[in-house]
């Protein structure tokens, strides 16, 4: 026992040490900005350490989902540039090669706005003067037609939908080629009206609708199919209700039609009555 | 004895003040070169009597370091350099010892030890306060370069003004 007392006596400047040290260090770390930065941070690049093995271990188990993910992420790229093939196609396309060969120029576009509700409903595309689209080029789907382009910007083009009161597109009974016009009087996105067949032609419930070509859109390309067809009493012309084989409320991917005959079909239709 | 307290109370009291009022307001550096601080009140611990007991020794480190922090706005950092030179001391003291011993030496100065056992013993002394110290100061020993300049330059600098005081004052 004395001993140990005697050993406390002799190594007490030792403890004292240690404790004056420890209180020291204490108002460092507690006391001083830079010091207690440092203090905690350097914990924290220990315990940063020790996660970062963690990490690299458990990343070993992780490989098969993260392979599923580079599959899902390579397959969304592949199928961007599949996309961006097909525009880059539209540009080529403005090469013709005879222009009695061809009449219709196609290019993909993309409708960005587009609104059903109204009476005079617009839609608008990401395709514009610097891509080819021209006034009165048609707007159409691949089982369906959109509109009439109205207003071209450089980028950007603005389109009257066929659900727009003053719209008319010719259109023709496929079965018996009795030509009409398609128009719209609100309601129904999906529901249109053929005006101007003579009561005389044949139409039945059932009759597929497609276009003519007169209005510029391809020729034959299908629009819709007959719901009623019915001729009121005094009246020369049917009254036909169809239905659209597309939902321009929900079209998205779309084709510019340019009518290459465009100017010479005009110039021979419209102006004779000038000329003379 | 009460003599000698207050011979060593003056001592520390001009060595504090010319520490704290003079040293601490010289700013020797260049732009990022901030390498300097003039340092020499240690001085005072390495002067103490050959005699102080061990525990006192690291009383006196701390305290007086950290009367110096009180003005250097650095709670602790000058003390727990002071309270380890205190700890220390006596093993320099013993490591230097001469042959004769210190039975008739009241303190380690030039004048009863000779200039070149001084110097070495001061500057032995001094080095182990500023590095003690600058580890403190930058705290991590990842910029153990920044501590070992610091110490160096500062050393360069404390060393010849320690000297000078010891020329002037040549305490017996």
């Amino acid at each position: 026992m004395q001993n140990l007392f005697a050993f406390f006596y002799r190594y007490a400047f030792v403890f004292l040490f240690l404790i004056l040290e420890f209180i020291s260090i204490r108002l460092i770390v507690n006391r001083n900005e830079a010091q207690r930065e440092i203090f905690l941070n350097s914990s924290t690049i220990i315990s940063g350490k020790l996660y970062d093995k963690v990490d690299a271990v458990k990343k070993y188990f992780g490989l098969r989902k993260v392979n599923q993910d580079m599959s899902v992420e390579i397959a969304k790229l592949r199928t961007e540039i599949a996309n961006l093939q097909i525009e880059a196609s539209a540009k080529k396309d403005s090469v013709i090669d005879t222009i009695t060969r061809q009449r219709y120029l196609l290019m993909p576009a993309q409708i960005t706005n587009n609104s059903i509700e109204q009476n005079n409903n617009m839609i608008t595309i990401n395709r514009g003067s610097r891509h080819g689209v021209k006034k009165y080029s048609t707007v159409i789907e691949s089982h369906g037609i959109i509109g009439f382009v109205t207003k071209v910007g450089s980028i950007y083009s603005s389109v009257m939908s066929i659900l727009n009161t003053k719209s008319r597109v010719s259109v023709k009974v496929k079965r018996t080629n009795a030509i009409g016009n398609l128009v719209w009087e609100g309601g129904s996105p999906i529901i249109m009206k053929v005006e101007a067949i003579p009561k005389h032609a044949v139409v039945a419930e059932g009759d597929t609708i497609v276009t003519t070509g007169f209005s510029h859109f391809p020729m034959n390309h299908p629009v819709g199919i007959v719901t009623k067809a019915f001729v009121q009493p005094g009246e020369n012309f049917y009254s036909i209700h169809i239905t659209l084989f597309n939902d321009i409320s929900r079209a998205s991917h779309v084709y510019v039609v340019d009518d290459l005959h465009r100017m010479e079909i005009d110039s021979l239709s419209l102006p004779q009555s000038n000329k003379q | 004895m009460s003599n000698t307290i207050l011979k060593h109370s003056l001592r520390f009291l001009f060595l504090f003040l010319f520490q704290v009022l003079v040293l601490k307001q010289v700013h020797l550096f260049m732009g990022s070169f901030n390498y300097i601080s003039l340092i020499i009140y240690p001085l005072w611990l390495v002067l103490l009597p050959v005699q102080t007991p061990r525990w006192i020794l690291v009383i006196l480190g701390f305290f007086s370091g950290l009367l110096v922090d009180w003005f250097y706005d650095s709670p602790g950092v000058h003390a727990s350099a002071a309270t380890f030179l205190g700890f220390v001391r006596p093993f320099i003291l013993s490591y230097f010892e001469p042959k004769g011993g210190y039975s008739r030496v009241p303190i380690p100065s030039k004048a009863h030890l000779g200039l070149n056992w001084f110097i070495t013993y001061s500057i032995i002394s001094l080095l182990v306060y500023l590095i003690f110290y600058f580890s403190m100061e930058v705290f991590t020993p990842v910029l153990i370069l920044t501590i070992l300049l610091k110490t160096i330059f500062s050393f360069i600098i404390s060393f010849p003004l320690l000297l000078l005081y010891m020329f002037i004052f040549d305490p017996e």
